[in-house]
């Protein structure tokens, strides 16, 4: 997921808008992905424990896993801290000036409907 | 502030909430859905980038866990059976921690910090209970086991090739664990544990000592394990 090891850093690949568009998609991915493993891993818990039904026992290592994958990720954004902090500066530029493009269209419509009235 | 104003420059709460308010008031004659659907996913984007560090700590946190305590022991079995995960329990004790942060908020007792030693107290039983004391009872059986059908003629003998035969290195060779403030080193743990157990039977029964010789020495070979001597007279 965050393996940065795949796609080597250089200063050139900072000014190429699609390798920022991966690494701001691979960030994404791994947020989504630790919200979901701890949404599924608390309502697995909590559903057990409302029923008051008794977990089985093979259920024990699919929790480990999930709480071992929350931290993995959690380890593996702090140790490319670093490395994410030198993008995001450039992910929101890159993504901020796509938005103004998008709305400068927006605003030309709306000064050509209004030059109309 | 306009939001084109609200797009130079950084990004915090402040822009966000004029950015909502201003995309509140656009209509469909300005953008079509397609480019409102970009619009919105870019902003989504923006504000999930801009503060990673707050939502990755939110969705990493496993503060959840200290209302399923009851849980811990049976974890804590399942993890030291297998034998893939014993070199992964860091990040499960790293779960524990994070609870800590939250007693630390409590306003029942007079002193949170109360609560946080109760808390780890009850942690370190339940790691001494169900991790320390079973891979030690579990060593020693093995050294017993195996010396006693050398020293007892009679004894059966366990054939290699119908029963499986414990690899107890895994757990001398474990990776340091970290629980709170404390490191743990599971090959001290037994070194600990062998030697307090020799000593004591080495006392109660000196006519024995040479058993626990022996399974001093093969401590020393099996697992590398150096069990401190007793040095007991010997009967």
């Amino acid at each position: 997921m965050m393996n940065s090891d795949t796609l080597k850093d250089s200063d050139q690949m900072l000014s190429n808008k699609s390798f920022l568009n991966i690494r701001a998609n691979q960030i994404a991915a791994g947020i989504k992905l630790a919200t979901e493993i701890k949404r599924s891993l608390k309502v697995y818990l909590l559903l057990f424990q409302e029923n008051n039904s008794e977990m089985p026992k093979t259920s024990f290592p699919v929790i480990i896993q999930a709480i071992e994958m929350l931290k993995a990720i959690e380890i593996e954004f702090k140790t490319k801290k670093f490395l994410i902090n030198k993008w995001v500066i450039l992910i929101n530029r890159y993504t901020c000036e796509s938005i103004m493009q998008q709305i400068e269209r927006g605003m030309q419509k709306v000064y050509a409907m209004k030059s109309k009235v | 502030m306009n939001i084109i104003e609200c797009y130079k420059g950084g990004y915090n709460e402040l822009r966000k909430t004029i950015i909502h308010h201003c995309l509140n008031l656009v209509n469909a004659d300005v953008f079509t859905p397609e480019e409102f659907r970009h619009l919105l996913h870019w902003n989504q984007k923006l504000a999930m980038v801009s503060s990673w560090e707050v939502m990755v700590r939110k969705a990493t946190r496993c503060r959840f866990l200290y209302w399923h305590r009851a849980l811990f022991p049976l974890l804590l079995q399942e993890i030291i059976t297998d034998r893939h995960r014993l070199n992964q329990m860091n990040y499960f004790l790293m779960a524990l921690r994070d609870p800590i942060d939250m007693l630390y908020n409590i306003r029942h007792l007079q002193n949170p910090q109360l609560a946080v030693d109760n808390y780890k107290k009850e942690i370190y039983d339940t790691f001494t209970e169900n991790v320390i004391k079973p891979i030690c009872r579990i060593t020693e059986e093995e050294l017993r086991k195996q010396i006693h059908q050398i020293m007892i003629p009679n004894l059966n003998q366990i054939n290699p090739m119908q029963e499986r035969i414990r690899d107890l290195t895994k757990y001398t060779r474990m990776n340091d664990l970290y629980l709170f403030e404390k490191q743990i080193n599971m090959g001290y743990e037994i070194k600990k544990y062998l030697a307090e157990v020799f000593y004591e039977m080495t006392a109660l029964s000196p006519h024995d000592f040479c058993t626990y010789e022996y399974m001093r020495c093969l401590a020393q070979d099996k697992l590398g394990i150096v069990v401190m001597s007793s040095h007991l007279p010997a009967q």
